[in-house]
């Protein structure tokens, strides 16, 4: 390693360690507790501590350190709401804009049902499934993240596929 | 195909098993997920604020142990005096906290202190190579490194260790050694125990009072302070100590005990969790005078 000693003492590293992991740690914890304020909230919390102890943590240990502390800070706190992805009309309209009112109907109204539905799944497999397809993070990763093997991360992809499908499906 | 979604969703499957999924029937409302869940959106995500909260969060926490301890100045400037006046002066620093206030610092082996609200340690800088031995009036965490004897000398007692973490509280009518790692020594005129990891003792009446400890490091390191079956007159000094203010306490029975919590951020709440559950009532002789007026126990 060319720096042996880097350190997140450093305040340079430390903000590439805020602007490489900061956002996924936030999604992370939104995608368990449906409340955005709090999951900023205990981001920033987790990096205060990590700067208090950057002394004891080297650069590869940071990213795992934050994601700990984030996520035992969340056990602790009990506010849990609705998780709420809302569509992008912005983006919905700009690609099918050349459909008729009634197709972009009905796709708004997929996306609302879609987002209920992932509201709906279980807290284990809604952050497998929002990790994988919003914040596009590899089964291998996610297992890193959550501590999971990632055998264990596919069963709940899958189980998450399964399950929208099945809600989605019912309601047609 | 176990978990054959996972794999589809990620694109690990062959282009042959592809093709059969693709004539299932459930295909295309598996692909409209899929799909949809691009259009989803996160609430927006601004990383330099988030960063500016972090600085200012930092800022405010008190507890940053300094990289370059502070002593280390004051140690070579006063070295460098004491060549140039008297090598035999015998040097001594001293590290105080306010009320309401947590000091940290590390010693000069790199062991590691934590001074509670209204307390203060000296120890002599130029005995500390052959003899590791400080004095404590108050309360105080300590992280000490492996090495020779390390001794902690109060009014009341005093405690030895070899290297471990443990915290002292000492003032005139109180001492108390919680150990949080290794084994302590603590002593007390004829009174000497060995305590270890998760032990505690208390001077009370000329013997040592034995309880277990429930978390890692002293509750007061956080935002609050707790106390298990503790006289009052010690929580009384705590709050004084956190608040700057006054507790006459002449009308109360000094026998009562407390076991819970204070908050360090807000004083009412704290008066109120420490007297209503004993049923003690208080008034404001002015801003910093508090009477504790009469228990109904």
């Amino acid at each position: 390693m060319a720096t042996p000693k880097s350190n997140v003492c450093d305040e340079k590293i430390f903000r590439i360690v805020f602007d490489e992991y900061s956002q996924l740690i936030r999604n992370f914890i939104y995608y368990k507790c449906g409340d955005i304020d709090q999951a900023e909230d205990l981001t920033q919390d987790a990096f205060v501590k990590l700067w208090k102890n950057c002394k004891n943590v080297p650069f590869e240990k940071a990213k795992s350190f934050v994601m700990k502390v984030a996520q035992n800070s969340f056990f602790n706190t009990l506010k849990h709401k609705k998780v709420v992805l809302n569509y992008n009309e912005q983006k919905l309209e700009n690609t099918i804009e050349h459909e008729n009112p009634e197709f972009i109907l009905e796709k708004k109204e997929f996306l609302i049902r879609l987002q209920n539905s992932i509201s709906n799944l279980p807290e284990k497999e809604r952050e497998v499934f929002l990790l994988s397809r919003k914040d596009k993070k590899t089964y291998k990763e996610i297992a890193e993240i959550i501590g999971l093997t990632q055998k264990a991360v596919e069963r709940r992809m899958h189980l998450a596929l399964k399950k929208l499908k099945e809600e989605l499906g019912a309601s047609i | 195909m176990d978990d054959f979604l996972a794999k589809w969703a990620s694109g690990d499957i062959s282009e042959e098993e592809k093709e059969k999924f693709r004539q299932s029937k459930d295909y295309d409302l598996y692909k409209s997920i899929l799909e949809g869940t691009e259009f989803l959106d996160l609430p927006d995500y601004n990383k330099d604020q988030s960063f500016t909260k972090v600085q200012e969060k930092i800022a405010k926490v008190p507890k940053v142990i300094s990289l370059i301890p502070k002593w280390l100045y004051f140690a070579a400037a006063s070295i460098a005096l004491l060549i140039g006046f008297n090598v035999f002066f015998k040097a001594s620093t001293t590290h105080t906290s306010g009320y309401g206030e947590q000091v940290s610092f590390s010693l000069p082996d790199d062991s590691e202190v934590i001074l509670n609200a209204n307390s203060s340690i000296t120890y002599s800088t130029n005995s500390w190579q052959d003899e590791r031995s400080l004095a404590l009036n108050g309360e105080a965490y300590f992280k000490v490194n492996k090495g020779s004897t390390f001794t902690v000398k109060t009014a009341n007692g005093e405690v030895s260790v070899l290297g471990t973490q443990f915290s002292v509280n000492a003032n005139k009518t109180t001492f108390e050694v919680q150990c949080f790692e290794g084994k302590v020594r603590a002593k007390k005129g004829e009174l000497s125990k060995v305590i270890s990891k998760g032990q505690a003792v208390r001077a009370h009446n000329n013997n040592f009072e034995h309880w277990k400890l429930n978390q890692n490091s002293p509750s007061w390191l956080g935002d609050e302070s707790t106390f298990d079956n503790v006289p009052l007159q010690q929580v009384i000094l705590a709050l004084e100590n956190q608040y700057h203010i006054d507790i006459i306490s002449d009308h109360i029975n000094s026998d009562i005990r407390f076991t819970g919590f204070f908050t360090h951020s807000n004083l009412e709440i704290a008066l109120k969790t420490v007297f209503e559950t004993l049923e003690i009532e208080y008034t404001f002789k002015n801003k910093e005078t508090l009477v504790l007026l009469t228990n109904n126990k």
